[in-house]
């Protein structure tokens, strides 16, 4: 195989694996991932079982447009008993949630991936997409790591955006023990359009530019080029940018979308993004060549570059170049979307170059019209239900998408059609709803927790995950401290655990997940734990907060950030004012030592 | 805060290898897996050889400490190497290739991925197993099977029953080289496994046991125990994929065990998914217009009256919409029997409303696109078309060397793989 010029290649599910093993070690270990669109299937065979090896468990929270996993069809590939949360995001009017980040947190570890890249076949190889993985050990790392953690938070905050609330109380988790950085390299669109955040950062003297982005002709779809943002596109960079898109092949021909004259326009050929991939795209030698090797390199990667006099910058990640993604702003109308600015020396736009050049060959024909994609809109009120546990008798809360200002009907059932609907009253002004076990009961009919149930509408039916919280609603103090205390060891959660176990009795597990020796600090802290259960509630609540404190002091050095999250803990304990006084100094005095 | 990467730069995302599996058009296969972790738990379609856990086993407490994947694959590569020596041409894993005239035993021995070793001239093995032999460790497709059968345990280490089985393999192959640089004797051979192994694998497989395992007991080991029982009971040492859900279609019983439950529901399931598949596959050939379609499947919609149809794959031709609907139709027939009653509990109900769909009276056009809706739900963005309304546009394929499938063929069961391992303990047995 001939050297490669060009960008290297990755998968996504080494970068996560070579992180796990090298700095996986310290807890608390979380990850949260953004999509756009979600295969179930995919990620659950390709990505979270690099996140429950060597017995390094990670709670695992996916954030994914709630539109796009309402398709038809698309949560029907989960599986049985997840032991990941899956949260839809949906934004209240127009816009959708489309940014592709994965945030990994070992302790003080952190990985960051972001890109272009979704949780499907096609983001994790299928198509061509643009990545970039760097962990917090370097100062690129850490300024990454920084600007994604500035960037969920403001999440968190935008009244635009419905979280569920464990999705809510996971990310408050992540971000109160992690640096934050404002104005880092992650340029998100909450505030401000993206567009203009370019505009503010491009070089000086920008001599030429490049658009990277697929070709659709809607402007209600998030991907795809408009023509019209073109122009607001060269006026940002500087310069009338090469575009390079998807086409057709016709014979010898190349179509590609007509984009205004003057625009040159170049098209991926997907023979020559075949062709030099790196080792893995050989046809394999193991049982698994038995099938065919297909490999249909569409395009989905979004890039912008501003070429100065020496090298340029470099803006890549979820952006189309479409007025949603660019020129508007996700508080307002726009979609929720991410870019990475880098800075490009002679060298690495040369290697940049070099990939487009071999990738893409200039248009020379028109594609006819295409049909107009248009995203529908999220349907019902539900977004999400947690369940505390894969039994036949749970407890599901469910999580809505908004505060009603009336009393609203509201219908659920296991399967999109047939008998054995629940319907349920919503009262105003509630964005939670716990069932309580008599409806449990009809609902679930003495079959165990399914990970998908259905809101049925006036017209047709729309799924909704079901999950175990990766950051459960605070029960009692003891158990809200258990949580924390669990987390802060890296243990998994009791109600995973048993549906784990439950799904594979007597046999090993092949990801090895939970199978770590406990430590020392673990054989402890169970021995301290177990003294104190038949001493009263508050001692069993005092020990837990020393065991907190230690851990803290012990794992993680905290940070001000850290204790002053973990002070709000104590103090949303259902206890006595005085009595949570007391926990907050305890943990306060020596936790900075 | 600095507000610009310096020195990072992106990467192309690079395929993961399960595209390379990705032929389940429908999402049909989760139903079938579920319906083999019944028949034959912790087994997989790869796992055919049962000499290979014995050698696997001895090449991981070479390693010691830890499981080093890449010196388990120069010791694999030592016997694939010796394999090739004694077999000459071996055939290559998907069958193809060929033995030529060569004995059972040679064509037994094909050898995942040793297509690049046939005939292997040389003393020694090859120098870099990946890219000389094959670039897949058979230990990968073993592993997680082992650790099923209690043989490795969740850190790869060998378990009491591994450690057994290790010292069984190194005594029955005399004096053994475990640093990968000579080729493993002949007596390593995947065919000769001894009767001390076959013992053993038995054992930890829950088949011959001395005595009887209980109906309810419900470990892995009774479930293939009992499905060994059931299938010796019926058949003998003559059976096959077909000839068994062939059998099991016609089960009547109100009250089966779970193996024989487990079977007739595969045997419905098979019917319904190769006639759907075939369906699919005959709207997307380009061997037919659309219109040729709409009317080979309108016809074989009227043709009502229709001999009984032995099981097997389906041939995407002119007949493939006529076999299709009627496999379709005797699926149905046995759903509204069985499903009552509960027979059919790890079976997609949805997909039999498709079915029926299909078989019935629904308008084509509306079939069709449920076809390729399901399709694009199960695919994602790993389609094989790019829209589900008119004609199917097939997805650009980038490489030239993908093609649409020209029959519709029946899940597998892990049956073949679990009457291969049968196959290797009957004859140490012997």
């Amino acid at each position: 195989m001939k050297e490669r010029k060009g960008l290297g290649f990755r998968k996504t599910a080494d970068a996560i694996a070579s992180f796990v093993k090298a700095l996986g070690a310290e807890a608390p270990r979380r990850a949260l991932l953004c999509t756009f669109d979600f295969h179930p299937d995919r990620f659950e065979t390709v990505l979270l079982p690099e996140l429950s090896r060597r017995g390094r468990w990670f709670r695992t929270l996916v954030l994914a447009d709630a539109s796009a996993i309402q398709k038809n069809g698309a949560l029907a590939s989960r599986g049985e008993a997840p032991t990941y949360e899956l949260a839809p995001v949906r934004l209240d009017g127009p816009g959708v949630f489309h940014p592709k980040l994965l945030l990994l947190q070992a302790g003080r570890r952190v990985l960051v991936g972001v890109g272009s890249a979704n949780l499907t076949p096609g983001g994790l190889g299928g198509n061509l997409e643009l990545m970039l993985f760097e962990d917090n050990r370097s100062a690129d790392g850490r300024a990454l790591a920084g600007s994604a953690v500035a960037f969920l938070e403001a999440l968190g905050r935008e009244p635009r955006i419905a979280l569920t609330a464990s999705a809510h109380r996971f990310i408050a988790r992540l971000i109160a023990s992690l640096p934050r950085a404002r104005g880092g390299p992650l340029l998100h669109s909450l505030y401000e359009p993206l567009l203009d955040q370019i505009r503010r950062t491009k070089p000086p003297g920008v001599r030429r530019a490049i658009v990277v982005s697929p070709w659709h002709s809607s402007s209600a779809s998030p991907h795809g080029i408009e023509p019209a943002v073109l122009t607001a596109v060269t006026r940002a960079l500087g310069a009338r940018p090469v575009v390079h898109t998807e086409g057709v092949r016709d014979g010898a021909l190349h179509r590609g979308p007509d984009l205004g004259k003057g625009t040159s326009v170049r098209v991926l050929d997907a023979r020559a993004v075949a062709d030099d991939g790196g080792e893995s795209r050989e046809v394999q030698d193991d049982a698994s060549s038995v099938a065919a090797v297909r490999r249909p390199a569409t395009l989905h990667a979004k890039a912008y570059v501003a070429v100065a006099r020496r090298g340029g910058v470099l803006w890549f990640g979820s952006a189309n170049c479409t007025i949603p993604a660019l020129q508007a702003r996700a508080s307002h109308t726009g979609n929720v979307e991410l870019l990475v600015r880098v800075e490009l020396d002679a060298r690495a736009l040369v290697r940049l170059e070099a990939d487009l050049d071999e990738m893409f060959v200039t248009s020379d024909g028109i594609l006819g019209p295409t049909t107009k994609r248009r995203i529908p809109r999220a349907r019902g009120i539900v977004l999400a239900a947690t369940s505390s546990g894969w039994t036949t008798s749970p407890v599901l809360t469910l999580d809505l998408a908004s505060k009603g200002r009336t009393t609203r009907r509201l219908t659920i059932a296991r399967t999109a059609r047939g008998p054995g609907a629940v319907t349920l009253t919503v009262p105003a002004g509630r964005s939670a709803l716990r069932l309580d076990a008599a409806i449990t009961s009809r609902l679930l009919g003495a079959k165990e927790a399914p990970p998908v149930l259905w809101e049925r509408l006036a017209e047709g039916a729309v799924p909704f995950p079901v999950s175990i919280a990766t950051a459960p609603e605070a029960g009692g103090a003891e158990a809200t401290l258990e949580d924390l205390l669990d987390e802060l060891a890296g243990r998994i959660p009791p109600a995973i655990e048993a549906s784990r176990r439950r799904r594979r009795p007597g046999e090993g597990s092949e990801d090895g997940a939970g199978d770590d020796a406990p430590d020392d600090e673990d054989d402890r802290e169970t021995e301290l734990l177990t003294k104190t259960k038949h001493q009263g509630e508050l001692d069993r609540i005092a020990m837990r907060v020393e065991l907190l404190r230690r851990r803290l002091a012990r794992a993680s050095r905290p940070s001000a950030e850290l204790c002053a999250h973990y002070a709000r803990v104590l103090d949303g304990l259902p206890l006595p004012s005085h009595q949570r006084r007391i926990l907050i100094e305890h943990l306060d005095s020596r936790g900075a030592r | 805060m600095t507000r610009v990467l310096r020195g990072a730069l992106p990467s192309w995302v690079e395929a993961d290898p399960l595209r390379a599996r990705a032929v389940d058009a429908l999402g049909l296969q989760r139903s079938a897996d579920a319906i083999a972790d019944v028949l034959v738990p912790g087994l997989s379609v790869a796992t055919t050889r049962a000499r290979y856990f014995s050698m696997l086993v001895w090449a991981r407490r070479a390693c010691r400490g830890q499981a080093d994947e890449r010196r388990i694959h120069r010791l694999e590569v030592a016997l694939a190497a010796r394999e090739g020596k004694l077999h000459g041409r071996v055939a290559s894993a998907d069958g193809e290739g060929g033995a030529g005239d060569k004995g059972e035993d040679e064509e037994r021995c094909a050898y995942i991925g040793s297509r690049k070793l046939g005939g292997w001239a040389g003393d020694r093995p090859p120098a870099d197993p990946r890219t000389e032999a094959y670039r897949i460790p058979v230990w990968r497709a073993y592993r997680a099977p082992m650790q099923r059968l209690g043989l490795l345990d969740a850190s790869y280490c060998l378990t009491g029953d591994g450690e057994a089985l290790a010292r069984r393999f190194a005594k029955a192959c005399g004096r053994l080289d475990a640093s990968g640089r000579s080729l493993l004797p002949a007596s390593a051979c995947l065919s000769e496994l001894t009767y001390g192994e076959a013992r053993l694998i038995a054992d930890v497989l829950g088949i011959w046991p001395k005595g009887k395992l209980a109906e309810a007991d419900p470990s892995s080991r009774a479930h293939r125990y009992h499905l060994e029982r059931e299938l010796h009971r019926r058949f003998g040492r003559d059976w096959w994929l077909t000839k068994v859900l062939g059998a099991y279609e016609r089960v009547r019983e109100h009250a089966p065990s779970y193996t024989r439950a487990a079977l007739r529901e595969a045997a419905v399931w098979e019917r319904l998914s190769v006639g759907l598949q075939a369906v699919f596959l005959l709207w997307l050939s380009p061997r037919f217009s659309q219109r040729e379609v709409r009317s080979l499947l309108a016809a074989a919609r009227a043709q009502r009256r229709a001999p009984a149809l032995p099981f097997g794959r389906i041939e995407i031709d002119e007949t493939a919409a006529l076999a299709a609907i009627r496999s379709v139709r005797r699926a149905l027939e046995l759903r509204d029997r069985l499903a009552p009653r509960g027979g059919l509990p790890h079976c997609d109900t949805e997909v039999f409303d498709l079915g029926a769909a299909l078989a019935g009276t629904a308008p084509l056009d509306e079939v069709l696109e449920q076809l390729a809706t399901r399709h694009l739900a199960a695919k994602g963005d790993d389609a094989w078309i790019t829209s589900t309304r008119g004609k199917p546009q097939l997805a650009r394929d980038a490489d030239d060397k993908w093609q649409l499938p020209a029959v519709a063929t029946l899940h597998g069961y892990r049956l073949a793989a679990f009457g291969s391992i049968l196959d290797d303990l009957g004859r140490a047995w012997r």
